[in-house]
């Protein structure tokens, strides 16, 4: 009976041995970075759809067994960096994936003013890093580990120029922008350039730096100038306090907007009544967005087709790499055939840019309406 | 002998030479351990010195810095220019001049202070408003934590990389007051960390190889890169920068980022938010230890050789006796029983040489009583009766007892080289042969017996020889004892005499036997035709009387001329005529010595035309089975008779027996085994009964009212000729089978014969 009893407490002793001879056994997932604005005011309408999408495609993939590289399936770990926007903040996250955390690759940082900076890092580290929205050229510029999922600032800023000058008729322009921001700055300068080469005239330009500043001046300007249509290409809390103040002078003329606006949130609000956008992606009767419906009770954002397809791309190329090797990983992704992704077609052509389609939307009568696209050079209807 | 004194001498240097040898390695193990421990300690304090100096320093630069930047901004040549970019419109008309004023001044700080690399002015929007680097002006540090931090207060940002180009860079802020003491703009300066770089890396008494330097939070070399910075893309990661990097102090040894071991120690400096490291490669940290181990090696090992030598002198001198008490203990081991070894110590030595002498004396007086016992045993042998030799392998006799030479008549040394066979004890090669090969295996013994000439007349012997075999298992010697067997001899010849006497005796007792039996047999005949004569009378008789009435009967006929009646009466005459002609005949067969005219047959062939030849009855079906396939030898007349015979007494075994089918079958195999032919005839006819089955090969008996009743006897007499046999089975009511075998001469037929 004694001996019994220590054989048993033997036997005991040697379970965790075992069991952690069979852990250690086990396959080391795959561990993807996000970095999501989760710490800010970005977080409602760009971090949480980000973070959603990339729960969703890596839950998705991990459903499906993982990631086949050789003779085995590899899971995927999202490993998340959450931040405010700001440089700083991206550069850390950036290097605490790439140099601590070690991941096989990064997503995240939409905004360019955060991708610039990240992407420099990411190439350091010699880690892909794919930014969904980021549509400044800078982000990805001589830059061999950087990429995105978005059409550039240049045809946004063309296209809405197009639009407002052919479409809406318009001649005057006014723009109010944010000067330090590379994404706002750089799709202003862009905007001019075409409506003024088709003829119209930018007859304010407003340059603010400061989020908090008083905003009566510049419409003060805007006001007196008498423009045919406001553009404002920024990002969403700043754009929504632009509209409404500029609604209450009572000016009614078709306000512009970029891809950093929410047109399903702006399209509950009376003021955003004719307004214009250049977007990414809308949520439809799409497959991704009732999914999207089901799991999360809201219709997702631009930026989350984005992320999805994103993360889904990257699943694509690490498969066919065979092996977690960076260098191959960013070759793949290069190299690889046409993605066919839920935002529409993405192909990396010798740089992290691919040729995709800007959407125009409107929201009129309280309603969003798809008012064409275009691949820069006139808008189709 | 001189062997035995080389090798011990050699055996006690080489014993000596290892265990010393040894000693000497792990005394330098033991020592090297120890030292390398003691120095883990210097290293220790000396790289904690290092790190702590360097720290230090560090901190101090930074303060200093820190301490020339409030400096700076509270200069009334910066602080009263800086107000007018601060406080108006660009536009302004004492703007530019402010601007041009800070320009001479920062250009003029610089160049005093190396330190710096750039002074920048920052509104409170973040707006750079001036700058020693031109093309920063109008560009942003809103979102900068310097700058938001530098507007509140003098802020220091650690290491991190600068917004423009992303090097490492080091920036203090400090706030700009107006003349209301409201803090409205930022004066910043970035660093120049070349200097920070000189004063970390500079080596401070860590030796050649010692090195310090600083890394970030992320890995990355902050002061000067070993190797190119390619090689690190993810940061550099190693024990000491891992360590550090998560909070850690403390001392280790580990690879470094070239993957050299070292010695280090590891800091995080939580106020920089960057970890210093001092490393020292441990091969030149430990060098001194390595070389007080090698110290050891070879001074111990330079000892031990002088000892060796020293101990060989000394095992010489030990051996000198042994090696003398050696050489005459050999001259002992050759029979000198005489020597003793001379005792020249009173050591150890000494008293093994007076034992040596007492077991040479023990020795010499084992041998003497040896001596006697050999005497003794030779009278034994000297007097005994039975003759004892000792014969060499190339049979010369070494020993001959007296007993023997006297058997012969020979002195014993006239004998001694003389061949053994001389004396006929081995009387042919043959016996020799046999002699020698018993002497040279298992059991090494032999026992023979021989004549031979002597002294005293032909006498016999028994000799009893043993090998004597040497160490190698060879025939050394023989032993061989011998005894007189001469009276033994002579009555076993006595008895074979008397043996043979009785064997003629027997043979001629056995052949007047056998003519007493052979007049018996002809009696036996005798009496047997006697039988035959009456039988065959009576045979005859008959016959004769019917042939006597039918002549009477004939002349009767002839008188009354009744010739139809006159054939009938010839006709009964004749047949009676023929039937004693067949009793006569068969009577001449029966008695006749007959001579066997034996010819080739293919049996099967030739018995398949003699019944061809029969005149088969029709109500008698006859059933061939004939497979015998072989050419034999025979006497044809014979067998022909025999199997006719038979084969007549066949078909007439259906008498009153009521048969589908009456049925005869010949069959006739010849098994190769048996080498027998055999013949068989059966019928499902009336079978014989026991009674009748014991008389049929009885001359004269027959149960048909015709023949004399001599077939089955010349059947039988037939086969016996032919050395056959015959074989009746029957079964009354259920038919007869007769069966006879014949050993065959000739070779069995083939198809192609």
């Amino acid at each position: 009976m004694r001996y019994g009893i220590i054989l048993t407490l033997f036997i005991a002793s040697l379970l965790p041995a075992v069991a952690r001879s069979n852990t250690d056994r086990s396959i080391d997932p795959i561990r993807i970075g996000l970095i999501a604005y989760t710490k800010d005011e970005h977080q409602r309408r760009v971090g949480t759809p980000a973070l959603n999408a990339a729960h969703m495609a890596v839950e998705d993939v991990n459903r499906a067994g993982g990631i086949r590289l050789g003779d085995k399936q590899y899971p995927v770990e999202l490993v998340v960096e959450g931040i405010a926007s700001s440089p700083q903040n991206a550069i850390a996250a950036m290097r605490r994936l790439t140099n601590l955390e070690q991941v096989t690759a990064v997503i995240g940082a939409n905004y360019s003013v955060d991708a610039i900076p990240a992407g420099h890092f990411a190439e350091k580290a010699r880690t892909p890093f794919i930014s969904p929205m980021s549509t400044n050229p800078r982000t990805t510029e001589g830059r061999n580990y950087v990429f995105r999922m978005s059409f550039l600032d240049e045809k946004q800023g063309q296209v809405m120029a197009d639009f407002a000058f052919e479409r809406l008729g318009s001649r005057r322009a006014a723009l109010l922008y944010n000067r330090p921001d590379p994404y706002s700055h750089d799709i202003a300068a862009v905007f001019i350039g075409s409506y003024v080469g088709s003829g119209g005239k930018v007859v304010v330009k407003e340059g603010y730096v400061d989020l908090d500043h008083d905003l009566e001046p510049s419409l003060d300007l805007i006001e007196k100038a008498a423009p045919d249509v406001i553009y404002l290409p920024n990002f969403s809390n700043e754009a929504l306090r632009q509209v409404r103040a500029i609604r209450k002078r009572g000016i009614d003329v078709p306000l512009l907007g970029a891809d950093g606006w929410s047109p399903g949130e702006f399209s509950t609000y009376p003021e955003f009544d004719n307004t214009y956008m250049t977007v990414h992606w809308f949520a439809g009767a799409d497959r991704f967005s009732t999914r999207y419906m089901e799991r999360y009770g809201v219709e997702p954002e631009a930026v989350s087709a984005l992320t999805f397809d994103a993360f889904n791309l990257l699943f694509q190329a690490i498969g066919r790499s065979g092996r977690l090797d960076r260098e191959t990983i960013r070759q793949q992704l290069i190299d690889m055939p046409s993605f066919d992704g839920v935002s529409g077609d993405v192909d990396f052509i010798d740089s992290g840019d691919p040729d995709k389609m800007v959407k125009i939307l409107g929201i009129l009568d309280g309603k969003v309406q798809s008012l064409g696209h275009s691949n820069g050079g006139g808008v189709a209807p | 002998m001189t062997f035995f004194g080389k090798s011990f001498v050699s055996r006690l240097v080489a014993g000596f030479l290892v265990l010393s040898l040894l000693a000497v390695a792990a005394t330098s193990l033991v020592a090297f351990s120890v030292a390398r421990k003691i120095l883990y300690g210097s290293v220790y304090d000396r790289l904690t010195v290092a790190a702590t100096l360097k720290e230090n320093e560090l901190d101090r630069w930074i303060e200093d810095q820190k301490q020339e930047v409030v400096y700076l901004a509270k200069s009334p040549a910066i602080r009263d220019n800086a107000a007018i970019l601060i406080g108006r419109d660009e536009n302004h008309p004492y703007y530019q001049q402010a601007h041009i004023a800070l320009t001479e001044n920062c250009n003029a700080f610089i160049k005093r202070n190396p330190y710096f690399r750039e002074i920048e002015i920052i509104s409170a929007e973040g707006v750079v408003l001036y700058s020693t680097q031109i093309e920063h002006e109008k560009s942003f540090h809103n979102h900068d934590t310097f700058f938001l931090e530098g507007l509140k207060n003098t802020y220091i940002q650690n290491v991190y990389p600068s917004s423009s180009n992303y090097e490492p860079t080091l920036t203090v802020a400090t706030p700009m007051t107006n003349e209301f003491g409201i803090k409205n703009g930022v004066l910043a300066v970035h660093f120049n960390l070349e200097w920070m770089n000189r004063l970390i890396i500079e080596n401070i008494g860590l030796g050649e190889t010692g090195v310090t330097y600083l890394i970030d939070q992320y890995g990355d070399f902050v002061t000067q890169v070993y190797g190119d910075a390619d090689d690190y893309p993810g940061g550099v990661h190693t024990e000491g920068i891992d360590a550090a990097i998560s909070g850690k102090n403390g001392f280790g040894q580990y690879l470094n980022f070239r993957g050299e071991q070292v010695l280090g120690v590891y800091r995080w400096l939580e106020e920089r938010q960057l970890a210093l490291l001092c490393e020292i490669s441990t091969e030149e940290a430990l060098a001194p230890a390595r070389s007080v181990g090698m110290t050891i090696i070879l001074f111990g090992s330079f000892i031990s050789v002088l000892s060796a030598v020293a101990i060989y002198l000394l095992a010489r001198q030990i051996a000198k006796p042994v090696i003398s008490m050696a050489k005459t203990s050999s001259r002992i081991a050759d029979g000198d029983l005489d020597l003793n070894v001379p005792v020249k110590y009173d050591d150890e030595v000494g008293e093994l040489a007076r034992s040596f002498n007492r077991m040479v004396e023990q020795l010499r007086n084992m041998y003497l009583t040896a001596s006697r016992s050999e005497e003794k045993y030779r009278l034994l042998v000297e007097n005994q009766t039975d003759m004892v030799v000792k014969i060499d392998p190339e049979m010369r006799l070494l020993f001959a007892s007296p007993s023997f030479c006297e058997m012969f008549g020979v002195e014993e040394n006239e004998v001694l080289g003389k061949k053994f066979t001389h004396f006929d004890t081995v009387q042919d090669e043959e016996s020799l042969a046999v002699f020698v090969n018993s002497m040279l295996s298992p059991p090494y013994s032999d026992f023979h017996e021989h004549q031979a000439e002597t002294e005293f007349g032909m006498r016999w012997f028994a000799w009893v020889s043993t090998a004597v075999l040497d160490a190698d298992g060879g025939l050394a010697e023989i032993v061989s004892v011998g005894r007189d067997v001469t009276d033994r001899k002579m009555a076993e010849v006595e008895l074979e005499k008397y043996q043979k006497n009785l064997e003629s005796i027997i043979e001629e007792r056995t052949s007047r036997l056998r003519d007493t039996q052979s007049e018996l047999l002809q009696k036996e005949r005798l009496a047997a035709l006697g039988q035959l004569a009456a039988t065959v009378s009576h045979e005859i008789r008959n016959p004769l009387g019917t042939i006597r009435n039918a002549v009477y009967s004939l002349d009767e006929a002839i008188t009354r001329s009744e010739y139809d009646y006159v054939s009938k009466m010839t006709e009964l005459a004749e047949r009676n005529i023929d039937r004693c002609d067949r009793i006569i005949n068969e009577m001449l067969d029966f008695t006749r010595n007959r001579q066997l005219i034996e010819e080739q047959i293919d049996f099967d062939q030739w018995l398949e035309a003699l019944l061809d030849e029969q005149t088969i009855p029709d109500d008698i079906q006859l059933q061939r089975d004939l497979k015998c396939g072989s050419v034999v030898n025979f006497d044809t007349e014979l067998l022909r008779r025999v199997i006719l015979n038979i084969l007549t007494n066949a078909f007439q075994a259906f008498d009153g027996k009521e048969n589908d089918v009456n049925r005869v079958t010949m069959s006739s195999r010849l098994p190769q085994e048996a080498g027998e032919l055999e013949v068989t005839i059966s019928d499902n006819g009336c079978g014989i009964s026991e009674e009748n089955m014991a008389k049929i090969f009885e001359p004269l008996f027959s149960t048909k009212g015709f023949g004399v009743g001599l077939g089955m006897a010349i059947v039988k007499n037939i086969i016996e000729d032919h050395s056959g046999e015959l074989l009746v089975d029957s079964l009354p009511g259920d038919g007869t089978s007769v069966t006879f075998r014949i050993p065959v001469k000739a070779k069995a037929a083939s198809a192609d014969e």
